[in-house]
């Protein structure tokens, strides 16, 4: 079921908002480059790659106009599917071409819109964690935005980069407290844009249910913490290194 | 007892076995398996080096015409591009022969080997290639500019052209503060070229604020096209020398001389990047592909994007992803205008992605949540995250990022300053950062350690003029009421020329270090003092004089380097050596050929006795008339007859039909020239070239009968060109003959289908050059006996042309 964000979201990407385009993109775009250039390898270079991921967001438009929340795809399915679409059509494209045919694209399969267990378009594990890795990393780069620089340096040192509190407060000239302090400020910051993120880019309740499963706890106790701060760095390292693989290969 | 003994030493036997397994076959198969890989990777490294060596040739070998094709056509700078390539593949086939030769078996003996990684470097080579050494006629000329070379044009669509100005510009330039100018670069913009009108907007829209701070010296526009010039600077791009230094340092990162060089270039770049946004520009477009390294400093190049800071225009997307601020492209999607945001801001941004790129030798790809995985000072990490942060959190101004860094160069140990150590993170008085901007921004620019060796070249301003800062009114401080004491304050007013004599007019003067106010009475020059007009006039001009015997001095100090060159380079050298050594292998070989030929003629003219010489006298004669004329010529008819014997000699070419259409053309030539006399015609025509064994059963016949039958027909046979081994002649003939003999066995009286198929089987198994074979040999025997001869044909050899060619006199086969 579609929440308040994801509607709005949708609605703003219906009625052409290029801020929200460009928001999707910047989010999305490396997930889809890597997966694309992972169906494509081969056929197509990195030009084409980037080409097809403009593509396929710009598919995003028409196909949610005609998409059914009561049959419960996931939003990982929706790119996915759509990112295959495209690439099919692609392909499909430059056989006609050779043929000398025309260009006349396929139809996009609906199929997608049911759940991913049913319809076969099953995502494999690493773009499952891609998608949801780049939803944590628009988390993290909306906190940046909002927090003031020295709040988030502390953060970024003591928890992306593993240094303990009082190394971060020599470092930057500051009491352990106020490491502590800043340190909560920004976490319970990102709490609160992690839960706008992830509502806003899913669709199911299983998708809500993600950040839960990462050890991310939205709504947590003091205890809760320590994981939470040691599963967002997981998360950015596995990000850090999925864009690695994908530069490699690409 | 003997069965628990048996059982206690087969256990003991079993767990010896096992232990032996353990510990010894199983590191023993351990250790020939890494062996046997070890030999392997030894065998493959040596095949891939080896087609690695034969690649590298090729491609030299495909360069090579390039270089000759590009100094044919006068593409000297071309050809010196392609020459470098060339020198470029022989440097790696080179290296590849020292790996099989020396690198691969020592890696074998246990030595670390070498690893090597080779690039496509021909489509490099292609892409970067220059245009034309001379603008084209639809570019037009440049009033004022010898040009000199040309550089790759970029994505821009601009022609690019290095040029040496004539000594009207060089004296402007003097005037305008760029007296080291020896050469510039022109960029052209022409709609000939292919360039659009938004395009040349775009380039020409800051031109007048770039040419006030020295990084344009000279633009025109004209209905068709339009060009700025630029000082040129040679070098290669920040992203080629931040990958040298990386490779000198490792994998781990840059040490600390490469650390200091980069951190110098960084100065660099802020130091110009201070420049522009003090001049009101943005850059807009900065990233290490646009930065020139050259004799240890970094110059920023690429005005097609600069924009003015106070513009009224609508932000755009342009500028490169990754070193473009993602809020800029977000802010240009919501419409925003220039003059709305601080544009200064998105090259901060850029400058930090630049550092981010020379320190970890890659790009930002998650922006200012990139992680720096490479050796880098604490502090240095926290300069590249605060340019790269939020647009609010950034760096309010380049100086202030510049204090951050100078205080990371300055220190004996970068890696021990700590990032609250920064003046950023002082937490000082907005008054103090501003004082400390404003010793960064009049400090002297750092001279970093010198580059490595030059070589690619861009255009690129050199590091210009400081501009003068608006001229402020003067002001006036009052210090005492009472008295009526005041001071002045502020800048020099509009007028006021600077003495270097260090008399200050008004009492304050510009410096290069900033503005200076000099309290206290005011001197002037008395005019009782002054020198007379003619005075002046001699000093001035020996001022010039002097100014340009500086100039001079110092041009002619400039280094070959920093010029622009080229010049034939060992590249360019190989290249030629190449194409010309090719050249001179396939003259050879067909020299060779050529000797075969002229054997091959040889031997039919030792055939005929003719001369082979044949030329026709007059260009453009009539062919036939010409033909016509040889028929006059026995010997140039002979010629041409052994040329026919030659071309009926070679294999798969009938006789018959080459000789047929040659004499019916040769026939129609002389009927169709009527001036030339009709020649007798020969007495005997060749047949051909070639043997014929002759078999002689006359041998004991009467004089008459040889004189009468055989010898007749043998010497026709002669006179047709063809040679005959006979008994006698020669001992190789009889040792021939006597061969045949046995090999056909006995003649049968009456030549029978046996002998035949005999013969001919005998004939198959010899050459073509044997045409066949003679019989002579007596048919009715008894008293009505008479001479007869039989030839046997070679296969594809006409019998019958050999019978209607023998001269009437001789007896008949």
């Amino acid at each position: 079921m579609l929440n308040t964000l994801t509607t709005g979201f949708i609605r703003r990407l219906k009625d052409r908002d290029e801020a929200a385009w460009y928001e999707l993109w910047e989010t999305f775009g490396p997930v889809l480059r890597a997966q694309l250039t992972k169906w494509g390898k081969g056929r197509i270079g990195p030009d084409t790659v980037q080409d097809l991921s403009q593509e396929t967001l710009a598919a995003l438009s028409d196909s949610i106009e005609r998409y059914d929340p009561a049959r419960g795809a996931r939003f990982s399915t929706w790119l996915l599917a759509i990112a295959k679409h495209t690439l099919g059509d692609e392909i499909d494209r430059r056989m006609a071409l050779k043929r000398g045919a025309g260009s006349r694209g396929v139809n996009l399969d609906e199929t997608w819109m049911k759940s991913a267990r049913d319809n076969g378009v099953s995502p494999d594990g690493d773009y499952e964690a891609a998608v949801f890795c780049a939803k944590v990393e628009k988390a993290i780069r909306l906190v940046e935005r909002e927090s003031e620089f020295l709040d988030f340096e502390i953060f970024r040192r003591r928890v992306l980069e593993g240094e303990n509190g009082k190394a971060v407060a020599e470092a930057l000239g500051t009491s352990e407290p106020t490491v502590s302090r800043r340190l909560a400020k920004v976490r319970d910051l990102l709490r609160i844009r992690l839960s706008e993120v992830v509502a806003t880019y899913s669709f199911t309740s299983e998708e809500m249910d993600e950040p839960q499963r990462n050890g991310l706890v939205l709504n947590p106790t003091k205890s809760d913490d320590a994981l939470f701060d040691e599963a967002v760095a997981d998360i950015h390292h596995r990000l850090a290194e999925l864009q690695r693989l994908d530069d490699a290969a690409g | 007892m003997p069965m628990f003994v048996a059982i206690l030493i087969s256990i003991l036997a079993v767990s010896v076995a096992v232990l032996l397994v353990i510990y010894v076959l199983v590191p023993l198969f351990a250790i020939i398996g890494k062996l046997i890989a070890h030999v392997a990777r030894f065998i493959g490294g040596m095949f891939s080096d080896t087609l690695r060596a034969i690649g590298a040739l090729l491609t030299a070998i495909l360069l090579s015409p390039l270089v000759v094709g590009t100094i044919v056509i006068g593409r000297w700078s071309a050809a010196a591009h392609f020459g470098r390539a060339v020198q470029r593949e022989v440097g790696v086939c080179f290296f590849c022969i020292y790996r099989v030769l020396i690198g691969h078996p020592a890696r074998l003996l246990g030595l670390r080997a070498l690893t090597e990684g080779i690039e496509n470097r021909v489509p490099d080579a292609m892409a970067k290639a220059p245009g034309s050494d001379k603008p084209s006629r639809r570019t037009g000329q440049f009033d004022g500019y010898k040009i000199v070379g040309s550089l790759p044009g970029g994505g821009s669509g601009a022609r690019i052209f290095v040029a040496e100005p004539d000594e009207r510009k060089l004296a402007i330039f003097s005037r305008s503060g760029h007296a080291d100018i020896i050469q510039v670069v022109i960029k052209s913009f022409s709609v000939h070229d292919g360039s659009s009108l938004p395009q040349i907007i775009r380039e020409s829209r800051s031109l007048e604020a770039a040419r006030r701070l020295g990084l344009v010296l000279d633009h025109e526009l004209d209905e068709n096209r339009f060009f700025y010039v630029m000082p040129y600077v040679p070098g290669r791009d920040l992203t080629t020398a931040t990958r040298a230094l990386h490779d000198a340092a490792g994998p781990d990162g840059l040490g600390r001389r490469q650390l200091d060089e980069a951190l110098a270039y960084a100065a660099d770049l802020l130091t110009t990047l201070d420049r522009y946004h003090s001049g009101g520009l943005w850059h807009k477009d900065v990233k290490p592909d646009n930065i020139i390294v050259h004799d240890g400093r970094a110059h920023l190049v690429d005005l097609g994007l600069v924009t003015p800071i106070r513009s009224a225009m609508t932000l755009t997307t342009h500028g490169t992803e990754y070193f473009r601020d993602p809020e800029m492209v977000r802010m240009a999607l919501r419409g925003v205008k220039v003059h709305e945001v601080d544009g200064a801001k998105f090259d901060i941004y850029a400058a930090g992605a630049v550092l981010y790129s020379v320190i970890e030798n890659s790009f930002p790809a998650h922006g200012g949540l990139s992680q720096i995985t490479k050796k880098c000072p604490d502090a240095l990490k926290l300069i590249i995250r605060r340019a790269m942060t939020d647009y609010h959190a950034r760096y309010e101004h380049v100086p202030s990022m510049l204090a951050d860094l100078r205080v990371v160069m300055d220190a004996a140990d970068p890696y021990a300053v700590k990032p609250a150590d920064l003046p950023s993170m002082r937490g000082e008085s907005p008054e103090r950062i501003a004082e400390a901007v404003e010793e960064v921004r009049h400090a002297a620019s750092p001279v970093p350690p010198a580059a490595a060796a030059v070589g690619q070249a861009r255009p690129a301003p050199a590091a210009p003029a400081r501009p003068e800062p608006d001229r402020p009114s003067p002001l006036l401080r009052v210090t005492d009421w009472w008295k009526g004491r005041y001071e002045v304050t502020g800048a020099r007013p509009v007028g006021a020329e600077r003495d270097d004599r260090g008399v200050h007019a008004y009492g304050f003067s510009i410096g290069a270090r900033g503005v200076h106010a000099h309290a206290g009475p005011v001197r002037l020059t008395p005019p009782g003092s002054r020198p007379s007009a003619e005075e002046q006039l001699r000093r001035a001009r020996a001022r010039v004089d002097s100014a340009r015997h500086r100039v001079e001095a110092r041009m002619r100090r400039r280094t070959r380097s920093s010029s622009f060159s080229n010049n034939p380079n060992a590249g360019v050298g190989l290249a030629v050596g190449l194409t010309f050594g090719i050249l001179g292998a396939v003259g050879i070989v067909a020299y060779s050929n050529r000797d075969k030929i002229d054997d091959m003629i040889r031997r039919a003219q030792a055939q005929t006795g003719a001369p082979l010489n044949i030329q026709i006298d007059a260009p453009g004669e009539d062919i036939r008339a010409a033909i016509a004329k040889l028929r006059d010529n026995d010997s140039a008819r002979r010629s041409l007859e052994s040329i026919m014997v030659a071309i009926d000699s070679l294999d798969g070419i009938k006789p018959d039909d080459s000789r047929a259409r040659f004499e019916s053309w040769l026939g129609s030539a002389a009927a169709s020239a009527p001036a030339a006399p009709v020649p007798p015609k020969p007495a005997a025509t060749p047949g051909g070239v070639g043997t014929i064994l002759v078999l002689d059963e006359l041998r004991d016949a009467a004089p008459e009968v040889r004189r009468g039958y055989v010898e007749p027909i043998a010497e026709a046979l002669a006179g047709l060109g063809l040679s005959l081994i006979r008994a006698g002649d020669s001992p190789d003939a009889d040792t021939a003959i006597a061969q045949a003999r046995k090999e056909l066995g006995s003649i049968p009286p009456q030549l029978d289908d046996q002998f035949r198929e005999a013969v001919a089987r005998w004939l198959a198994t010899q050459p073509k050059s044997l045409r066949g074979v003679l019989l002579f040999r007596w048919t009715n025997p008894g008293a009505d006996a008479e001479p007869a001869a039989t030839f046997f044909s070679q296969r594809g050899f006409d019998a019958d042309w050999l019978q209607r060619h023998l001269p009437p006199g001789a007896g008949r086969i």
